[in-house]
């Protein structure tokens, strides 16, 4: 049971409204709909209240109810975060995978814990922006029966497919993921009429909301059958994708990557200050590349297109949300979903590690003993 | 003039470089042609012992006179006179000694009775068995094999106590149990396979040998079988065991391919004669006299003794006892020599950019390596690399090759500014390459070493093996080549050495280490955590006896009440503050300065509350308490042993002797009364056999009980009616006995500080007790060192041990801090970690995942910036920062992504270079 209040749908942009103007945050990133009939959805980042009426609150374009709960997706909006180490407060409403980020970069020293308010609204499975864009008055304002369901499949068979990695993804409601405050969906949470249930996950959370003056009450919102259901169809198709069983098959897979590194810079949980990839050693340029070629006879250019996934892939394997913003950055197409999130959630289930679930547990290499070598590999 | 040390097995080998190493001068006299001892004959000795050897035969403080004996000795302490004979010249020396280290070592037991099937090639004693051991390595034939028709061996039978606790030899050899487990460990390590037998009477191991020995059951399912001595029938190709078995009470019969007897230790045959020629004492069993009280000095004054000339021991408790007897002697004697490496050293100029200019050089490794790899071919296929200017495969010794390797830098035409080297395990013989180099003017750090022979050699065997052999030797030298390449000349710095010591527990062990460290010449801080000094054996004379030596020593400076914080600092330059807690002058802080630390913090017992009613009933009393109660009249007594430790308590080593010692008081003062000791295992080790024996005859009942069901408590209390049941499985059947007094051998718990200790210390624990360097199953031949330099670990704190193992190995302890502090400078570390500030992310993974707590995350507020009209505040940057703790041993750099934080030595482009080179 969690401290929470239920709201009208419309209503919700006077929430955000109020999380500013009570001084619970100093500023919020947040959904909104914007261009031609509100048809695309994208972040904005407000500080002065009045803004959020001037964007159209409750209105078709603007901050709503149907921009939070929106199945579309653009970048992690962790990203848009990362390296927050101010003392200014911000709010973020987000997808549960872009709240996982957020408090994976919270571990990792990149975002303060004190500045952040992280709520988080659940998510039906997303499509890409801009198919979104283009086929949203057939999508609508919420994805009913998620991926693999009856309005999924009739849109996929006219060529518009929800995202692979929200197809595999097993944490899309609110309260999993380690956010501070969950928007819950309730009786259709997005047009007018609309019910949404907002909690408190944690103490700051439920302090945030008896600032806004909500009458809080006990709500369950923990929905375990729905989230087992989600989380069998999800493990069952990314079982059913196809793998490489060898390293050849691997660079098969990766043929076309031209190392542009534009996975890496839309990776939420990517946050070196320098990539090694920038570095000599990573990206062998002039005389080095020289060198490289001269001790082996020849070198593939660009360099480093296998190493640079398998690095990537290494230095993220306990944080990686599974968000799929690698693929979506890709410009050859490359389906990264069957990499990054595959391969990650094979080291996560070894650790039994659900990345950004929850902000006290330590990232396992930190935490792991030795003797779990023995106890795993039994 | 200087120390005498008789005997060049490992024990001679400690001593005198532990004193040669503290600027003393050293004679070495040993009677073979070679040094190593019996050790030398071991399978593991190679990695362990020969850089001893080297170091021993290259060392400027040390004359060896192999094939040499003791004539005579004359004078008193500090001025003896010593005759030699043999020697090189066959003409004997004289040498004039302040003091002289006796380690004269063991002799195997080799009266074997027939009845062990001795004479049959398939059956062999320990010692032969190591050899085979060695064979069935990689360059031998790969495989265990039966001698007497070379077919494989699939089940092997151990045999304890051959020439020991039997009527030619009545005390007990300590180290044949815990050596036949590393034998049975190896054996299951190499052929999982193959079924492994031990026949034992009482499993005598302590400590990390227990724990090997449990390994073994549960995991390796390695056989123990309680038996009487075994008959071994060979016949018709396979050996046909016979024994009683003391666990069903059934005469039993068991086929096997091979025996090994694990034969007892006896005091070396040049011990007597050695006893005659100094006139120290030797006991009735002939082992030089020693006592509990005084474990390293023997009846002549200035005559100290060590390892198995005084009781059969194990390898790490001789080396123990020869660093001890080494301190002891040198307190006679005076340092006149210089510490070798103490001069301050300048290295050429090498610049990044200079062209590399290499030098490769093959070591011949005494044949060894030669054996498998074509070094010719190796030789021509290096010369051919980039940027080698010089490869030299001909040299044989590591002597000559190291002459190469200066001359190569040293010699304008040539002027090497890397070198790679190429021999044996870089573990022991890198620094002496190392120091080669730097002796040549070459910074030692653009040294790379390649093991060829466990690496190389080893692996790929003799016969077919040679081609692939060479093959992979070259791949390994041009991977080194690559790497050299690379390789930055690290700045060695010095910094002095703070010559005084802390020792961390005012216990016997705490006492006697402090005391040996002052004697020595360094001040000593003293710290105890309670009101008074003394420890456990508070009131007993050995301690009064330290504690008037403590209190009249002005170099002691002692802290009660008062524990440390604030470590910092590595080897040869600590730092702490030292709080003192209540009492006089609580609260005040002391900041102090040291050298070297030794842990003694002891072990206190575990009081098993409840346990047939102790706590509540008087009459069932520990054994501590039995003796401080000093009521030893009662009419039926039982002792009880081997309690399961609960949780992370352990057995005292001494247990059995305590127990065996207590019955026999008892029956000292009522020769009647009836005096039962309930047991797992006897473990009356060494020369406490006797008192076994004493015990057995005196008509003290041995009842060993049930692992699974406990002596119990059938009604009413212990002393009023009270009936004991014991399941005794000898006979099979339940025993109630009806005792007036009940006595615990209590289990021992590690020292409650030892928790707070370690971390500050960065020594870690197991069960709560302090972890030497070397652990089991490997051999131990650093006791006292730690993972962490120049804190030293002794005593109960390392394991529960009784009075004579504590004042030995607190000895050693305090040898090993003088060693340290003699020196007036130490150098700093080069292979540690180093962050590039620049690239620093600050998300602190590296601070979580350093194992010694080295690493800090340091946040610096930026500075307040206005963008326009907004003012953003509180802005901080992380930078991760390496302190003096780092260790090298790189979790941090394998971790961070951006390779900000990085091993000076393993930098990424070294490694990447090595690699590049290999696919």
């Amino acid at each position: 049971m969690s401290k929470g209040a239920e709201l009208k749908s419309e209503d919700l942009a006077g929430l955000f409204k109020g999380l500013l103007e009570n001084k619970v945050v100093d500023c919020l990133v947040l959904p909104r709909r914007a261009g031609e009939g509100g048809k695309n959805v994208s972040y904005i980042l407000v500080r002065d209240a009045s803004k959020i009426d001037s964007a159209g609150a409750g209105t078709a374009a603007g901050v709503s109810a149907s921009a939070v709960f929106a199945p579309s997706f653009s970048v992690n909006a962790a990203n848009i975060l990362k390296g927050w180490t101010i003392g200014e407060k911000v709010g973020l409403v987000a997808k549960p995978c872009e709240i996982r980020a957020a408090v994976e970069l919270v571990k990792l020293k990149q975002m303060d814990k004190e500045s952040v308010l992280l709520v988080s609204a659940d998510c039906s499975g997303a499509f890409t922006n801009q198919d979104y864009a283009a086929n949203a008055d057939e999508i609508g304002d919420w994805l009913e029966a998620g991926p693999g369901g009856a309005k999924a499949e009739e849109l996929k068979g006219k060529g518009v497919a929800v995202r692979e990695a929200c197809e595999i993804c097993e944490n899309r409601l609110a309260d999993e993921a380690g956010a501070d405050i969950a928007l819950v969906r309730a009786n259709g949470g997005d047009g007018d009429g609309g019910k949404v249930v907002v909690a408190g996950l944690t103490e700051r959370g439920v302090e945030a909301l008896s600032a806004l003056e909500l009458p809080l009450e006990e709500k369950d919102i923990e929905r375990a059958g729905e989230k087992a259901k989600i989380a069998e169809a999800a493990r069952k198709k990314r079982e059913s994708l196809p793998t490489a069983s060898s390293v050849q098959e691997l660079e098969e897979f990766l043929r076309d990557c031209i190392v542009c590194k534009n996975c890496r810079d839309l990776c939420p949980v990517c946050y070196c200050k320098e990539c090694f990839f920038e570095q000599p050693l990573g990206n062998p340029v002039g005389g080095d590349l020289l060198n490289l070629a001269a001790l082996r006879g020849a070198v593939g250019v660009p360099t480093n297109q296998l190493m640079y996934h398998l690095t990537r892939v290494y230095h993220v394997s306990a944080t990686c949300v599974g968000c799929g913003a690698c693929e979506d950055a890709c410009p050859k197409d490359i389906p990264l979903t069957r990499f990054y999130p595959v391969v990650t959630a094979k080291v996560q289930e070894i650790f039994n590690y659900t990345p950004g679930k929850e902000v006290e547990e330590p990232i396992p290499f930190t935490a792991y003993e030795e003797e779990e070598l023995e106890e795993k590999l039994r | 003039m200087g120390i005498a040390v008789v005997g060049g097995g490992v024990a001679g080998l400690t001593a005198a470089l532990d004193l040669a190493n503290s600027g003393y001068k050293v004679c070495l006299v040993e009677k073979n042609a070679e040094l190593g001892g019996k050790m030398a004959e071991l399978a593991e000795c190679k990695t362990g012992l020969s850089p001893k050897v080297v170091e021993v035969q290259n060392h400027p403080n040390i004359e060896v006179l192999l094939s040499s004996e003791l004539e005579s000795l004359s004078g008193s302490a500090g001025n003896f006179k010593l005759k030699v004979s043999g020697g090189a010249s066959g003409g004997g020396k004289e040498v004039e000694v302040e003091s002289v280290v006796l380690a004269p070592g063991y002799d195997v037991f080799d009266e074997i009775p027939k009845s062990y099937g001795f004479g049959s090639p398939d059956v062999v004693p320990s010692l032969d068995f190591e050899g085979i051991l060695r064979g069935t390595t990689a360059s031998g034939t790969g495989e265990l094999l039966r001698p007497s028709d070379g077919k494989r061996v699939k089940r092997i039978g151990f045999i304890q106590c051959v020439g020991s606790r039997c009527q030619e030899n009545e005390i007990c050899s300590t180290a044949c149990c815990a050596y036949t487990a590393k034998e049975a460990w190896v054996v299951k390590e190499r052929f999982p396979e193959v079924e492994v037998f031990v026949f034992f009477m009482d499993v005598r191991v302590f400590g990390k040998d227990e724990e090997l020995v449990a390994e073994l059951k549960e995991k390796y399912g390695v056989k123990y079988i309680r038996s009487r001595t075994p008959e071994v029938v060979p016949e018709g190709g396979v050996l046909t065991v016979k024994y009683e078995n003391l666990e069903k009470g059934t005469l039993d019969t068991l086929e096997l391919d091979l025996v090994v007897l694990a034969v007892g230790l006896l005091p070396s045959k040049t011990t007597s004669r050695l006893a005659e020629v100094t006139g120290v004492k030797t006991d009735k069993y002939g082992y030089i006299e020693t006592s509990l009280t005084s474990p390293l000095e023997t009846s002549v004054p200035g005559v100290f003794a060590c390892g198995t000339a005084t009781a059969p021991m194990k390898v790490r408790e001789s080396v123990g006892q020869a660093s001890g007897a080494a301190l002891k002697a040198a307190l006679l004697s005076e340092r006149t020599e210089p510490i070798p490496g103490q001069t301050e050293r300048k290295f050429v100029e090498v610049s990044e950019e200079a062209e590399p200019r290499i030098g490769v050089f093959i070591c011949g490794c005494d044949g060894e390596i030669a054996e498998t790899v074509d070094i010719p071919a190796v030789v021509e296929r290096v010369k051919g690399l980039r940027g080698v200017v010089l490869a030299n495969g001909e040299t044989k010794t590591l002597k000559e090759t190291l002459e190469a390797v200066e001359s190569g830098i040293v010699d304008e035409a040539v002027k090497l500014n890397r070198v790679v080297f190429a021999g044996c395990s870089p573990r022991e013989y890198e620094e002496i390459v190392r120091n080669a180099c730097a002796d040549a003017g070459l910074n030692p750090y653009l040294l790379e070493f390649v093991n060829l022979r466990e690496q190389c050699a080893w692996v790929h065997g003799g016969g077919d093996g040679k081609k692939g052999a060479t093959e992979a030797a070259a791949d390994l030298l041009g991977m080194a080549v690559e790497r050299a390449k690379y390789l930055e000349a690290i700045p060695v710095e010095r910094y002095p050495v703070v010559p005084k010591a802390l020792v961390v527990g005012g216990g016997v062990s705490g006492l006697n280490a402090a005391l040996g460290i002052a004697d020595a010449g360094y001040e000593v801080a003293l710290v105890e955590k309670e009101a008074e000094l003394g420890g456990n054996l508070k009131g007993q004379d050995e301690v009064t006896q330290l504690l008037e030596k403590v209190k009249k020593n002005d170099r002691i400076k002692v802290y009660t009440s008062a524990r440390e914080e604030a470590v910092s600092g590595r080897a040869g330059s600590f730092k702490a503050k030292i709080v003192a807690g209540d009492g006089a002058g609580a609260g005040t802080e002391n900041e102090i300065d040291f050298g070297a630390c030794v842990i003694a913090t002891g072990a206190r017992e575990f009081v098993p509350d409840g346990y047939l009613g102790y706590g509540k009933d008087k009459s069932v009393v520990t054994v501590n308490e039995f003796w401080k109660a000093g009521n030893f009249n009662a009419n039926t007594v039982v002792f009880v042993q081997d309690l399961e430790p609960s949780g992370k308590a352990v057995n005292s080593k001494s247990a059995s002797v305590e127990v065996v010692k207590s019955a026999l008081k008892v029956k000292e003062k009522s020769p009647n009364a009836s005096v039962f000791v309930l047991y797992q295992d006897i473990k009356t080790y060494g020369k406490w056999e006797e008192l076994y024996k004493e015990a057995r005859e005196k008509g003290v009942l041995f009842l060993r009980y049930d692992e699974k069901r406990k002596p119990e408590l059938k009604s009413g209390a212990v002393g009023a009616g009270g009936v004991l049941s014991v399941f005794d499985v000898i006979f099979n059947d339940e025993v109630q006995i009806k005792p007036d007094l009940v006595v615990l051998a209590a289990p021992m718990l590690a020292a409650e500080e030892n928790e707070r200790l370690s971390k500050m210390f960065k020594v870690p624990l197991k069960n709560g007790f302090f972890m030497e360097k070397q652990e089991r199953p490997k051999m131990v031949l650093t006791p006292v060192e730690t993972v962490n330099e120049g804190v030293f670990v002794c005593g109960s704190a390392v394991f529960p041990a009784a009075l004579d193992e504590c004042l030995a190995m607190s000895s050693a302890a305090a040898a090993k801090a003088c060693v340290l502090l003699a020196k007036d400078f130490l150098e700093t570390p080069a292979v540690v970690s180093v962050v590039d500030e620049e690239i620093c992310s600050g998300c602190g993974m590296c601070v979580e995942m350093c194992p010694v707590e080295a690493i800090e995350l340091t946040e610096e507020p930026v500075p307040v910036v206005t963008y326009g009209v907004l003012t953003v505040v509180g802005e901080t940057k992380k930078v991760a920062k390496v302190g003096d703790g780092c260790i090298g041993c790189g979790s941090c750099a394998s971790y961070c992504p951006s390779s900000a934080i990085s091993l000076q030595h393993f930098r990424d482009r070294q490694v990447y270079a090595q690699l590049d080179f290999a696919v």
